[in-house]
């Protein structure tokens, strides 16, 4: 994901790519200096460990409310999500290794 | 408790997403897994039985802000009004699209509160709200501690956050008069002080975790204060 940003070492706003796992930010990087400011590794382990239990107790939740929503959407995409779930915590857990 | 004060709750996100090609607006970032924008709304809104929420976006993000309302904003209705090129224009258009139940007495005071600030709590809304609602004018500070300043003053020099509200009425007139005379405020509160220098303007302590979502580091302290939270407002 690509979001405008101020850069502490080019003093002005510019493009930052930002790397999340799950729910939490990773890095971003300038694309101008390419200055990464990135969460200290030991410190974003403890925080998506201690997230993770609360992804999954407000699951039913938000699939309740996804299916309140619109429901027929929310079938026919639950297959496609269900399966793409480990997935989905690979890639977040391949993002998370990246830092350590 | 819920406030009874009949107020608008203006949220600023017209900024625009598109100076370096395919980069969002910072406001329809995710913040522990809600959009920045989701979380200044729904604290802006959430402890006001007759608040009406105006967010002011940039027309080409109007899908986002839709889509966004839909999945993340619900028990509330929220009006979409369009963004100027800058922020003085933007809180112009949401004053003009209020001008008509200002002038019912529908509102009361109008709070306005920059989008990129997503951990201002529900209470420092109602407390703005009541102390304008009481004195004229009421915004958020934090006192700049004499080490962070490159001169020496006698006198309190406050970091100055958001939201910032005024009586409704007065803020109109305030904004009608600054379009006449090409006045455009760095804020909220500079346009009042040149119309209605009278008005007293109460500074309410704010908490220095209501950060601005300004660089990346913003990001993840946003996270850590939330998380100290529980995720909750």
């Amino acid at each position: 994901m690509n979001a405008e940003l101020n850069c502490a070492h080019c003093r002005t706003e510019t493009a930052h790519e930002l790397v999340y796992a799950g729910r939490l930010l990773v890095s971003t990087t300038c694309s101008v200096c390419n200055t990464r400011v990135e969460h200290e590794s030991n410190d974003l382990w403890d925080n998506y460990l201690k997230d993770l239990p609360h992804r999954i107790a407000t699951k039913p939740y938000r699939l309740w409310k996804r299916f309140w929503r619109a429901p027929s959407k929310a079938v026919t995409a639950l297959p496609k999500q269900t399966f793409g779930k480990p997935f989905k915590m690979f890639r977040e857990y391949r993002n998370l290794k990246k830092q350590k | 408790m819920k406030s009874g004060i009949k107020a608008a709750l203006v949220v600023l996100a017209a900024g625009s997403g598109t100076r370096f090609g395919h980069t969002t607006n910072k406001v329809w970032l995710p913040l522990s897994g809600r959009r920045i924008i989701s979380r200044s709304l729904v604290n802006a809104s959430k402890n006001f039985k007759h608040g009406r929420t105006i967010l002011v976006i940039n027309p080409d993000d109007e899908a986002m802000a839709k889509a966004t309302l839909e999945r993340e904003v619900r028990g509330f209705d929220v009006e979409i009004v369009y963004g100027g090129a800058t922020r003085h224009e933007s809180e112009y258009n949401a004053l003009q699209h209020l001008a008509p139940a200002i002038a019912a007495g529908e509102i009361e005071v109008v709070l306005i509160h920059d989008g990129a600030r997503p951990l201002a709590t529900p209470a420092l809304f109602v407390e703005i709200a009541e102390a304008a609602h009481r004195h004229g004018g009421a915004i958020p500070t934090i006192a700049v501690d004499a080490r962070e300043m490159d001169t020496v003053r006698s006198d309190t020099v406050v970091r100055v956050q958001t939201p910032q509200g005024f009586v409704a009425q007065q803020l109109l007139e305030a904004y009608n008069s600054a379009a006449i005379d090409g006045f455009a405020g760095t804020d909220t509160a500079a346009c009042m002080e040149k119309y209605f220098p009278n008005v007293k303007t109460m500074a309410i302590t704010a908490e220095v975790s209501n950060v601005k979502i300004t660089y990346p580091q913003d990001l993840a302290i946003a996270e850590h204060v939330l998380a100290r939270r529980g995720y909750k407002d």
